[in-house]
């Protein structure tokens, strides 16, 4: 059974919990993921990143690249770029650090899907902006400093 | 969302994939901001979860927080998409509000 199969059947995430726990499903074809209510609320990055990645490692320096102006001149709405080479399925979770919560979104790209995801994010003040893609079970990053005019945040 | 502009998907053949473009018009207010006016905190309201689907197969699933850019941007490439596929974009916000766009490959 192929997470294709899994999401056209219509099972709700909470559907698709239970029947993993009866052990119907193999847990690696659980992909739909609940909206990380916690992940999204914590304060720190540390913690966001303990909930969302379980604590496994996040290598920086390959694979992934984050493009961006150097200068974002409205706070609440920053353009930025992930570019990766890795084979999806992919999860990309976007973070500015600066924020109050640093956690601003996760996307599932299926493998129909080249390794390009363009999208806007609020910064409330300049900072790091992180992407973290996982791939084939491991997690891979790249960030990149965006000096911010007006914040986006208030 | 009476009164407001409408919500944009766009999806054509770039470099031989579909590239698709969507804009949705939503506040995504992070619970942070005060009304200039009234000095009184605006609610949160974000779009917390979208799907996008090529031809019925679901390709792209997200989870958004209030960190998302006010009326949200996206942009992705099926990489075996063709001229006239069919692509629909459904989202929920916060409150519950689901709403949908559709569009075809040119």
């Amino acid at each position: 059974m192929n997470r294709r199969i899994l999401l056209r059947s219509g099972l709700t995430a909470g559907q698709l919990a239970l029947a993993a726990k009866a052990g119907l499903l193999w847990p690696v074809t659980v992909l739909a993921s609940e909206w990380p209510a916690d992940a999204f609320q914590a304060t720190s990055y540390q913690e966001a990143a303990a909930m969302l990645f379980r604590g496994e490692p996040v290598e920086e320096g390959g694979h992934v690249r984050l493009e961006a102006k150097d200068i974002a001149e409205d706070g609440s709405t920053v353009p930025i770029r992930v570019v990766t080479d890795l084979s999806g399925p992919l999860t990309v979770t976007l973070f500015s650090l600066a924020n109050p919560t640093p956690a601003v979104g996760r996307f599932e790209l299926s493998g129909a899907l080249d390794g390009r995801l363009d999208t806007r994010i609020k910064m409330a003040q300049s900072g790091e902006v992180l992407a973290v893609v996982r791939a084939q079970g491991r997690h891979y990053g790249a960030r990149r400093r965006i000096q911010v005019s007006a914040g986006g945040c208030g | 969302m009476a009164g407001q502009q409408q919500h944009k998907l766009n999806a054509r053949m770039t470099d031989g994939m579909a590239e698709v473009k969507l804009l949705l018009r939503h506040p995504m207010e992070t619970g942070n901001r005060k009304e200039p006016s009234t000095g009184l905190r605006v609610p949160r309201q974000f779009i917390r979860e979208l799907v996008c689907e090529h031809n019925g197969e679901p390709v792209l699933r997200t989870q958004w927080s209030w960190g998302m850019a006010r009326n949200p941007y996206l942009s992705i490439r099926i990489r075996e998409g063709r001229s006239g596929d069919r692509v629909r974009v459904q989202w929920t916000d916060d409150r519950g509000a689901v709403d949908v766009i559709e569009a075809v490959v040119s």
